[in-house]
């Protein structure tokens, strides 16, 4: 009785504002959060807007090659003569494009069967959890290698590999997840109101269980980011000539000491945008108050 | 509502739920809990049955198990003129029964709005449109006292007793027969009870709506129920009209949970029976009378032979004991409180 009577008394304090707009002032509260949604916004404007920004055409020659930066060329040029704002510009555009297609990916295939695992548990969740146990246990950037090894190399099919190593990730979110709703008594109203058992996952628990997934998405792309920069780096991520930043530091390599530029601007980028991802991660994680599975560690391979 | 109210609308009979104790690799089972063991008892149209019992006495177990949330072990029960069993559509059954919850927050969708959850039960069995189902659950809204411009608010924005208003309304939304009140008011405080129970009394004076009302506080029973069913560790021990029960027990455990309540009347003294110990495990339930390790009447053939419930030839209330005779008169009756239904609650 004094347990309920404490939670009455708290209950006619004035009204709290919508949950929806609490979340949204307690994630500009987090300062993090802000800069990192602030980074991210102009990162995406680059990136959309790639051809009115980059002052020259990412793959042809502007000048000669290996110049440092100057007035003409901002980040100055590679050994072939391209400008390397342009190309750290249109660089942002893939990497971008990686990151929301293989978290995205990830999180259509990776939520609903998470879902499905948790509620329905018995053979259904043993079968999914033992393959999630199979993907988990090889090293993403591994499994990634052997995708892209079976699939042969190409944006499409990079992101394809990275999505396919980050659902084991979503799985396990969505599965903890659900089974944490499963006895609340807002999901058996649901099912005492006859709701089907898919009704049940995707109309009431799922929205239930977006925050977490939220904050999973943002790890996901900061991941696929670094992943896919890696596997460029090693020559099996995007082909040549396309501007990623992972080739760019690649190649840059050759070249430390006639224009150290060349490798320290693209692999700025590369890390502004993961800082950026980083705190849009920490700021949804404040605001939702979750510290969630595994808190974000960002540049973790999943 | 109409229609033949000597015909019970719920007949729940010897409904057991055993859940399974597992223990070692092979998940072996080593014992069961008695969660809900033999329960019958028949609930008319219009009328309210309260199943009161301390935590662990199954009284929620029953509820859930009536309503399908929980699949019980054996069995029957006959909801009007639907069997309920395993193959019993789900939806067919929630057209019939619904059920208000204890938690008022916990059991509303905190990602809808007050009418987007009312509208809920109407949505997921296909009735009307969008628009005809947020039509009809702001009336109900309205019904159970919240105005047009506070429907649009999520359930963390009302208190404890509007939302459990609101889960009320949600109940009411398929107008079904049997409402299963699982104690709706506990986690309110005192003057918003009688709030919420002065609503249902008047909704079910309205809607000829059927309620089992789940609850452990004896004077809310009393307050809004016509018969009582005394539950303990899974059985049901005593049940009958409510002034019989509350003015006349005749089971000692009933004797012993009325003796608890308060009379807010400081010069009214009686006798308090404490009942030793704790309720003892579910899962090896005491042989023969199952509150004999705790009664103060025990003797040696309530550890043999386990008493029935069934009606009694002196025109008293089904009881399961042994002795009931024999502490029928002994004086401990009276000493039960013979408050009209007034003040609700514990404490005032």
């Amino acid at each position: 009785m004094t347990a309920t009577a404490t939670a009455a008394t708290a209950a006619p304090t004035p009204a709290p504002a919508r949950r929806r707009s609490t979340v949204w002032r307690k994630f500009l509260h987090s300062t993090p959060g802000v800069i990192g949604a602030v980074v991210l916004l102009l990162m995406a404007v680059v990136a959309i807007a790639a051809p009115l920004i980059a002052p020259f055409d990412p793959l042809t020659r502007a000048g000669s090659a290996l110049q440092g930066p100057n007035g003409q060329h901002w980040f100055g040029t590679d050994e072939l003569g391209r400008d390397l704002f342009s190309r750290v510009v249109y660089g942002a555009r893939l990497s971008l494009e990686t990151a929301a297609g293989a978290a995205a990916f990830a999180c259509i295939v990776g939520l609903p069967l998470g879902v499905i695992s948790g509620y329905l548990g018995g053979v259904v969740d043993a079968i999914v959890m033992r393959i999630t146990d199979f993907v988990l246990a090889v090293p993403g950037i591994l499994f990634a290698l052997v995708v892209v090894a079976i699939l042969g190399s190409g944006v499409l099919n990079l992101t394809l590999a990275i999505g396919i190593g980050a659902i084991p990730a979503f799985i396990r979110l969505a599965r903890a997840s659900t089974l944490s709703l499963r006895e609340r008594e807002y999901v058996l109203a649901a099912r005492s109101m006859g709701a089907s058992r898919s009704d049940v996952m995707f109309r009431t628990v799922t929205p239930n269980i977006m925050g977490p997934i939220i904050v999973q998405i943002i790890v996901t792309a900061s991941v696929a980011i670094l992943v896919a920069a890696a596997l460029s780096f090693i020559g099996l991520g995007t082909p040549p000539p396309a501007p990623s930043w992972g080739g760019m530091l690649q190649t840059s390599r050759s070249y430390l000491y006639q224009q150290i530029w060349y490798a320290v601007l693209p692999g700025v980028a590369l890390a502004i945008t993961i800082a950026a991802l980083d705190g849009v991660g920490r700021g949804m994680q404040t605001a939702l108050g979750t510290r969630g599975p595994g808190r974000a560690k960002v540049g973790g391979m999943g | 509502m109409t229609g033949d109210r000597t015909q019970p609308v719920l007949q729940v009979q010897h409904l057991v739920k055993h859940f399974p104790v597992r223990r070692g690799v092979f998940g072996k089972q080593v014992g069961a809990v008695h969660a809900v063991d033999d329960v019958t008892f028949d609930l008319y149209p219009g009328r309210s049955l309260g199943l009161v019992g301390e935590s662990g006495s199954g009284k929620t177990t029953t509820g859930r198990a009536i309503m399908r949330l929980i699949e019980p072990s054996s069995g029957t029960v006959q909801l009007g003129d639907l069997t309920v069993d395993r193959h019993t559509d789900r939806r067919r059954l929630a057209r019939d029964m619904s059920m208000v919850f204890q938690d008022p927050l916990g059991s509303l969708n905190p990602r809808l709005s007050a009418v987007a959850n009312v509208a809920e039960p109407l949505r997921v069995q296909g009735i009307g449109n969008a628009s005809e189902r947020r039509a009809r659950a702001t009336e109900l809204l309205g019904q159970v006292g919240l105005r047009a411009d506070q429907v649009e608010r999520v359930p963390a924005e009302f208190s404890g007793g509007q939302r459990q208003r609101i889960g009320i309304a949600r109940a009411l939304a398929l107008e079904p027969k049997v409402m299963i009140l699982d104690e709706p008011a506990s986690a309110l405080d005192v003057s918003v009870q009688a709030q919420v129970l002065n609503l249902l009394r008047r909704l079910q004076d309205d809607l000829g709506v059927a309620f089992l009302f789940i609850s452990h506080d004896l004077s809310v029973v009393r307050h809004l129920c016509e018969r009582v069913a005394v539950m303990y560790l899974g059985k049901i021990v005593e049940i009958g009209e409510r002034d019989q029960v509350y003015d006349h027990p005749l089971h000692p455990y009933t004797q012993a949970l009325l003796s608890a309540v308060p009379i807010p009347d400081p010069d009214l003294r009686r006798d308090r029976i404490v009942l030793a110990g704790d309720l003892p495990s579910p899962v090896n339930p005491p042989s023969g009378c199952r509150f004999r390790t705790r009664c103060p009447k025990a003797q040696a053939i309530c550890a043999e032979q386990e008493p029935e419930l069934k009606p009694r030839t002196d025109g008293g209330q089904p009881v399961a004991c042994h002795f009931a005779e024999d502490v029928a008169g002994d004086g401990l009756a009276g000493a039960a409180p013979t408050t009209t239904a007034g003040p609700i609650g514990g404490r005032p």
